[in-house]
């Protein structure tokens, strides 16, 4: 595979991150490998404890105290980033990998104006004048869509609605040139309309700056509409990843599957969704073997013991043992998803 | 997980686990504690010794019959010995005894000081908080003056008062008995902003709502389903009170508004202070004392605090 | 109904009903063979800006939270209530459940009237008609009752069940799909998912009438939420009962309701049947709202109508229509007069002056 590794911008090979907590160690990411070519956007799909922003945090290092990338490697245009310097990693943030998050006002300071907190950012990583970074940021503002930029510079983050927020963090992060874009959860914050217009100036913003992104959602709309590959996470492990059209039409992973059958769609009837029993695992006490087996409908005496293999179809990579079975939707006879509700997830 | 699908040929094991109440979980936290534990078994300890500690008194620590001063032979001043261990006082009582005796004075005073402080600040916050409005404003306006009032002066003045007989009711009480109504009555108001504020983050939830919702009575529901979620912080904060208590009795008693016919830390420290240049372990030793108490109080009350904070996460 | 009644602030409902005897708006057109069980009539909640001063406080506007809410609900139908943040949704559901008293307009529940009524005994059937499913698994159950006390609290206020109110905890509970121990446990002890069954098994286990379901699963993962829509759809069915169904997902909307409700700054800008409201939408703001969803097909084909501008502060509102500012179509009659909501097409009602035309609005197509 090592020819290949001159297109990706960004390649996780085999991490692992523990968190200490009081309970015990949590192994937030048990060996996760993916990657991101360049200009690409690349889905990060999973429920909540599936490890996707651990993940963004553990390539940014900028973890928690209690949590650590224990091993593995994460190499950024070929250079592994654990290995990077504190202040190396400082000039990669930013400068070359930007991240938005979820919620917008809290990655603004409340007590600063718009102005200071881009031109700061700017002038730390650019080199330029405050006339030249301001100049640069107003441009950046206008480019996002915000009206009166070279006015609304002057005002404060609360008086900025969550939309706008969201659209100045995206101007502040791309002011800088990045090459690779982290979204963690962009637009979940943010209303329907809202969440489509930031939606639609990522996109035009990424075309305009030959940008990677990463794009960490749960929400699969989001992702079959603005990504080209997708890594679907389970328990702190990559259980699928392939093209988005092929995993949403021929999905292999049985999680994947029951997944896009739960969600309501427009093209479904009334009828009952699909579900999947219990709910996801406890990163402390996960279970052995495939995280997913205990809420599989293929399960069999093999899962509980082994953590599946990665099995290649060109481009789509699944983690299970059956994946044969899975094609056939050949079911275990016994299997009901209405089972496991009552069941304790703890 | 307890499940297991039924590939095994097995039915799903469904062990019902055993419920771990808030408590226990709390407790098995101070017990990692080291200071925590430290600080507990000092307070229990001096717990026992206020309940048991005329079993462990050599001599008497109070009396004032004529004669018996100097009875017990080891004069005035005495320094600490083998059989005076603490030594003797300025009027040659043992002072082991008396700080053995002064223990259940600074114990129910502050005990029964906080009770009244907590059921005045209980009854102002929950009402305050949950109803909101002129109910809070008003209840909050008497509780910022008497956050404000200079507590000492008041107290002098009541004291003073009470023991003149000027308020009847209470010109039966002994002196030590209005000390501590006194400082129960001055002491709630900040308890009562506390619970006030909890009040009403809690009446903002969603069960709160749902309750509301089922057709419940305001009693029932200020009772029955705000009070025991509030509680934690009561009962954090009233440990602090009931250090605060024992230290001001102690400070009164220094001052010279003691109760001359009890035995308190405070009234030694006072009598020790008059020769301290020569004989300072006449005050030091019940000084320590008294923070060495108020000390282990505060510090666990922290560790309560602190086993509560990160929300009963497993 | 007349517009300058529909404006009309000070208004007195009733009244406004007994003058007006043409259909109620947004009805659908079989509505005299359905039962009403819940009927809101010219609702509104205003909340007073204040000045912030110490002794003397002056009313400076008002936040129009709902301004003229008319909605009939059916008995056995399921309407979904959608709107962005900021629309009044959650203001309307409190004020239908009595949390909350209107600014002016009542609730009916049947024959009985939920804000005013003063005998205690019927105001006490009305809570036990009217309940709620809440948003939020964590903060929606007391963390210090066990969950046979919370399901067994409203039995015994309403004094249902008398001889085994235990026994009707533990068959509820089966109903919603926990097992009997469940009852001796704790909310800390459950997961979000079995934490939204116990709240639905709360506000089941009176049998009430109505049901307002304030976002029940949108803080669930998604494969924890299909099994809690099937089990609300299940139970719903089973015991006949009404839901208002309040979510900002419009494809879970779409998946459980009959018919649907959009809200737009507290009003009602279109009302229908769910399939309809959601092929061919009439409204312009239904139009771009149901566009912007993102559909989790890559294969078909959206026409995205993206809406510039927020949602603007329901203080200072803009005369004529409140959508007008944010339109793609608007026209200068819509910033001169408020439209009211009429009868569209088909099942459809909008508030539009110029409404999308059946033929026009195809939002989804498939890829070649």
């Amino acid at each position: 595979m090592s020819h290949e590794s001159e297109d990706r911008i960004l390649d996780v090979r085999d991490i692992y991150t523990y968190f200490r907590t009081e309970a015990g160690v949590v192994k937030a990411l048990d060996g996760v490998s993916f990657d991101i070519r360049y200009n690409e956007s690349v889905g990060v799909v999973g429920e909540s404890g599936c490890g996707k922003t651990v993940t963004s945090r553990s390539i940014l290092q900028i973890l928690p105290k209690n949590g650590e990338v224990v091993d593995g490697q994460i190499l950024y245009k070929g250079v592994d980033l654990l290995a990077l310097t504190p202040s190396e990693m400082r000039t990669v943030r930013g400068k070359e990998i930007a991240l938005l998050f979820q919620d917008p006002l809290s990655a603004l300071n409340p007590v600063m104006s718009i102005r200071e907190q881009m031109i700061d950012v700017i002038m730390l990583h650019k080199f330029l004048t405050e006339e030249e970074a301001e100049a640069l940021a107003v441009e950046m503002m206008h480019a996002v869509g915000i009206p009166e930029a070279d006015k609304r510079i002057f005002d404060y983050p609360h008086q900025y609605s969550g939309g706008m927020r969201q659209r100045i963090l995206i101007a502040r992060a791309l002011a800088l040139q990045p090459s690779l874009l982290i979204a963690d959860e962009p637009t979940t914050a943010l209303d329907v309309t809202i969440q489509a217009q930031v939606l639609d100036i990522i996109k035009r913003m990424r075309e305009e700056h030959k940008l990677s992104m990463m794009l960490i959602t749960h929400n699969l709309g989001v992702v079959a509409e603005n990504t080209d590959r997708i890594h679907v996470f389970y328990g702190g492990r990559v259980v699928e990843s392939g093209p988005t059209r092929e995993i949403f039409k021929d999905p292999h992973h049985p999680y994947t599957i029951a997944l896009l059958e739960s969600i309501p769609s427009f093209k479904k009837g009334k009828g009952r969704l699909a579900t999947i029993p219990g709910s996801v695992p406890q990163l402390i006490d996960p279970p052995k073997g495939c995280r997913f087996h205990p809420r599989c409908a293929y399960v069999t005496e093999m899962c509980k013991k082994r953590p599946p293999a990665v099995k290649i179809k060109t481009d789509h990579y699944v983690a299970c043992h059956h994946v044969d079975r899975v094609i056939k939707r050949d079911i275990n006879a016994d299997y009901d998803p209405n089972l496991g509700y009552a069941i304790d997830n703890l | 997980m307890t499940y297991e699908t039924k590939t095994s040929g097995a039915t799903p094991t469904l062990k019902p686990k055993k419920s771990k109440s808030e408590w226990v979980i709390v407790f098995d936290r101070i017990k990692r504690n080291q200071i925590a534990l430290v600080s507990m078994y000092y307070i229990l300890f001096n717990i026992m010794i206020a309940i048991f500690f005329p079993l462990f008194i050599p001599y008497d620590p109070k009396s004032y019959a004529p004669g018996d001063i100097q009875r017990f032979g080891g004069g005035a001043y005495g320094r600490p010995n083998l059989k005076f261990p603490a030594g003797t006082s300025p009027v040659g009582f043992d002072v082991y005894s008396q700080l053995l005796a002064g223990t259940e004075t600074s114990l129910l005073v502050g005990l029964f000081a906080t009770l009244i402080s907590v059921i005045i600040g209980t009854a102002v916050g929950l009402l305050a908080g949950y109803y909101k409005g002129w109910v809070e404003e008003v209840l909050m306006r008497i509780t910022d003056i008497f956050l404000t009032l200079p507590f000492l002066i008041m107290a002098l003045i009541l004291l003073a008062a009470i023991k003149n007989g000027e308020v009847p009711v209470l010109s039966n009480l002994s002196t030590i008995q209005i000390i501590t109504l006194i400082l129960g009555f001055f002491g709630w108001a900040g308890l009562a902003r506390l619970v006030t504020a909890n009040t009403k983050q809690v009446s903002n939830l969603e069960y709160i709502d749902a309750i509301r919702l089922i057709g419940a009575r305001d009693r029932r529901i200020i009772l029955i389903h705000v009070l025991p979620n509030v509680l934690t912080s009561i009962i954090i904060l009233s440990a602090l009170l009931i250090g605060g208590a024992i230290l001001s009795e102690a400070g009164l008693a220094f001052l010279g508004f003691g109760d001359p016919t009890t035995v308190s830390w405070g009234t030694l420290v006072s009598n020790g202070r008059a020769q301290f240049n020569s004989y300072p372990e006449q005050a030091l030793i019940p000084g320590f004392t008294i923070f060495f108490l108020v000390l282990a109080i505060n510090l666990f009350g922290d560790a309560v605090r602190d086993a509560l904070d990160p929300k009963l996460k497993e | 109904m007349s517009s300058s009644e529909q404006i009309d602030t000070k208004g007195d409902g009733t009244e406004m009903f007994q003058q007006d005897s043409e259909v109620f708006p947004g009805s659908p057109s079989n509505a005299e063979s359905m039962e009403v069980v819940l009927e809101l009539r010219n609702l509104r909640k205003y909340f007073p800006i204040k000045t912030q001063s110490i002794l003397f406080s002056k009313t400076v506007g008002h936040i129009k939270a709902v301004d003229g809410i008319d909605l009939q609900l059916f008995r056995g139908e399921v309407l979904g209530l959608v709107g962005e943040s900021g629309c009044g949704k959650s203001t309307l559901s409190k004020m239908v459940v009595g949390l909350e008293k209107p600014t002016t307009g009542q609730v009916w529940l049947g024959e009985r009237n939920v804000h005013e009524e003063t005998d205690k005994k019927i105001k006490l059937d009305i809570t036990r008609n009217l309940q709620m499913v809440f948003q939020d698994p964590y903060n929606s159950l007391n963390p210090r009752r066990m969950v046979k006390d919370t399901l067994m609290e409203p039995l015994m206020i309403h004094q249902l069940e008398k001889d085994d109110q235990y026994g009707a905890v533990l068959r509820m509970l089966k109903k919603v799909g926990l097992e009997d121990y469940h009852a001796m446990r704790y909310p800390h002890e459950f997961s979000g998912g079995q934490r939204q069954r116990i709240g639905l098994a709360r506000a089941l286990i009176m049998k009430p009438d109505v049901i307002i379901a304030d976002e029940p699963v949108s803080a669930l993962d998604v494969s924890v939420q299909a099994s809690i829509l099937n089990l609300m759809q299940d139970l719903q069915k089973e015991m006949n009962v009404s839901i208002i169904f309040i979510a900002h997902d419009l494809s879970v909307v779409k998946h459980v309701s009959n018919r649907v409700a959009v809200m737009y700054l507290g009003r009602i800008v279109e009302i229908g049947p769910t399939d309809e409201v959601f092929e061919r939408p009439a409204h312009p703001y239904s139009v771009s709202l149901i566009s912007a969803i993102p559909f989790p097909d890559p294969d078909i084909e959206k026409k995205k109508v993206i809406l510039t501008g927020d949602v603007p502060s329901p203080i200072d509102l803009p005369p004529g229509c409140r959508f007008a500012p944010r339109c793609y179509k608007v026209q200068p009659k819509c910033h001169e007069e408020s439209p009211v909501l009429k009868h569209i097409r088909g099942e459809i009602w909008a508030a539009c002056h110029y409404p999308e035309d059946e033929e026009v609005i195809k939002l989804h197509t498939v890829k070649e």
